[in-house]
């Protein structure tokens, strides 16, 4: 096998070729090590691999099997992570100049997670400035490329996770979303990327954005792989208090479940922001195949989005300020411009108006899960409104233009940030454009296990999850 | 420099009495924040008096589903 076949493999083929003895952990993180070097690196989506570490843990593994010995679910399989994942003793730049010398003193618990399940650390990806932006662009690290097209944007913030998993140079990755920063690129690039229910993921260790709205999920180029990751990573942590103590479902268990009578919703009316026709003819067709594999398509009465689209927006800021006053004070002009435009209106929130739009978020979930989970098993939405635009064309610095772009990029994302429910991106096909196109799958709290089923059908019946850009 | 304005971490017991300098916001996003406040009032102005930011984390807990929809 070339380097490009065994990166080619889905996560789940990887692990049962090494625990078959077709393939050595030293091999296959041998070849992922030269597609980040190759094929990573020209998409402007790597800021470190750390080869000898990983190539040393590649062959304790290795050893470690022979032996008849294995860690857990992911032994032996090489993986590289947003750079914003603390692991102690390693910098952590966060994409941006403020904290290029940072070096943490703690791990992650989603690396350490991964590591007690045998996953070996490849290093580290490219990601926008703290997380904060949709698009992908960064002045400071430079703005990494969509695999499909290097014109056009990979979405963000986890911006070199989605270029590289989906360029087939990375198996899996993990991101965070605190305002769609997982299914946006997720959707820009061609995969799947799940943004868990608030609590099913421990956050400790993970740069903040916003402690009320930041996720931690993964993205993967198949449900079957994200399943895997996500069993791995979910669960309690009595490092962040706000964990839930609900049991891990097995979520590879429900794949390939059929959805045959499966409740599946869509908006009875218009959406406030109008669809793209070509997107929409997408999200169209997808829906179609689910209703052929037996789900049953059932128009609800949504909720406008905007309420909590601004409540999010509104808490966002004041967290996000919280946390970068100090610097906003002493290192103003070291942030991206986009990063400043989002930063400043923070310092102006009110305490009083911060607090009510935390206070409402229980009444709106409950008010939004019971007319919609009443009525239906999961609900689908268009991903982005848009085709996924050029980097020139959406590179707008700080204007108000920007703030608009993003605003309306994250229309259908962002209210499961602020509602706390699972959603997953899903991609449906491509546009003329070239670039894919993506539906929104949500759940009710903890749900997760429903979205990947869904998503798994869908892919059966399709085969999307096995194009890539190569092909 | 007296103990009271020496400045530490929070916590430290090392706090300043000074006040520091503020951030410098720009117009525009002066009007964003004057925007997102204004639209937080209107929707928020009927919330009732009881409802605490505790109860989105019971929330979630109490309207999950005990089991995948099969």
């Amino acid at each position: 096998m070339t380097d490009l076949d065994v990166l080619k493999l889905s996560a789940s083929a990887v692990l049962n070729r090494l625990r078959a003895g077709e393939l050595s952990s030293l091999e296959v993180t041998s070849a992922a090590i030269e597609a980040l070097e190759e094929r990573g690196k020209a998409l402007n989506a790597v800021v470190e691999i750390d080869a000898d570490r990983a190539l040393d843990a590649a062959k304790a593994c290795d050893r470690e099997r022979t032996a008849g010995h294995s860690r857990g679910l992911l032994h032996g399989l090489p993986l590289a992570h947003k750079d914003m994942f603390y692991r102690a003793g390693r910098p952590s730049a966060c994409g941006t100049r403020i904290l290029r010398d940072f070096v943490p003193q703690t791990t992650a618990t989603v690396l350490a997670k991964l590591d007690q399940a045998g996953a070996i650390d490849l290093g580290r990806l490219h990601m926008v400035e703290f997380a904060l932006g949709l698009t992908g662009h960064n002045d400071i690290t430079g703005t990494p490329r969509n695999p499909w097209d290097p014109e056009h944007i990979t979405g963000g913030s986890s911006s070199g996770p989605a270029a590289t998993v989906a360029a087939r140079a990375n198996y899996m990755t993990l991101g965070s979303d605190t305002g769609g920063s997982i299914r946006g690129p997720a959707a820009c690039c061609g995969i799947v990327g799940i943004k868990p229910t608030y609590g099913n993921v421990s956050r400790f260790g993970a740069m903040p954005l916003s402690n009320s709205l930041d996720h931690i999920g993964p993205l993967a180029r198949s449900s079957q792989d994200l399943a895997l990751m996500l069993q791995t990573i979910a669960g309690h942590d009595p490092a962040d208090p706000t964990t839930s103590r609900r049991t891990v479902p097995d979520y590879t268990a429900v794949l390939g479940q059929p959805i045959k009578g499966l409740r599946i919703g869509i908006a009875a009316q218009a959406y406030e922001e109008p669809i793209e026709s070509e997107v929409q003819h997408r999200c169209e067709a997808s829906l179609e195949v689910l209703r052929s594999l037996g789900a049953e398509i059932v128009p609800v009465e949504l909720p406008a989005f905007e309420p909590a689209n601004s409540l999010r927006r509104l808490i966002m800021f004041a967290e996000a300020a919280s946390l970068h006053r100090r610097w906003l004070q002493t290192r103003r002009h070291d942030y991206n411009p986009q990063t400043l435009a989002r930063l400043e209106p923070g310092c102006a929130i009110d305490g009083v108006d911060y607090l009510n739009a935390l206070r409402a978020r229980g009444p709106m979930l409950k008010d939004f899960v019971g007319r919609i989970f009443d009525a239906v098993d999961v609900l689908h939405t268009p991903c982005l409104p848009d085709p996924v635009p050029r980097i020139d064309e959406s590179d707008t610095g700080g204007s108000q233009g920007f703030v608009e772009l993003v605003n309306r990029m994250g229309y259908f994302i962002c209210p499961f940030n602020y509602l706390g429910l699972p959603a997953m991106s899903v991609p449906v096909g491509f546009l003329t454009n070239g670039l894919p196109a993506a539906m929104q799958l949500v759940g009710r709290p903890f749900d997760e296990a429903t979205l990947l089923r869904v998503a798994h059908a869908y892919e059966q019946e399709t085969g999307i999850m096995n194009l890539g850009p190569e092909d | 420099m007296s103990e009271q304005t020496e400045s530490g971490p929070v916590g430290s017991g090392k706090t300043s009495l000074e006040p520091t300098d503020d951030v410098e916001i720009g117009e525009a996003s002066l009007q964003t924040a004057r925007a997102l406040s204004l639209r937080a009032r209107a929707l928020t102005v009927n919330l009732d008096f009881d409802a605490d930011i505790h109860g989105f984390g019971s929330a979630l807990e109490s309207l999950a589903a005990d089991e995948p929809q099969t």
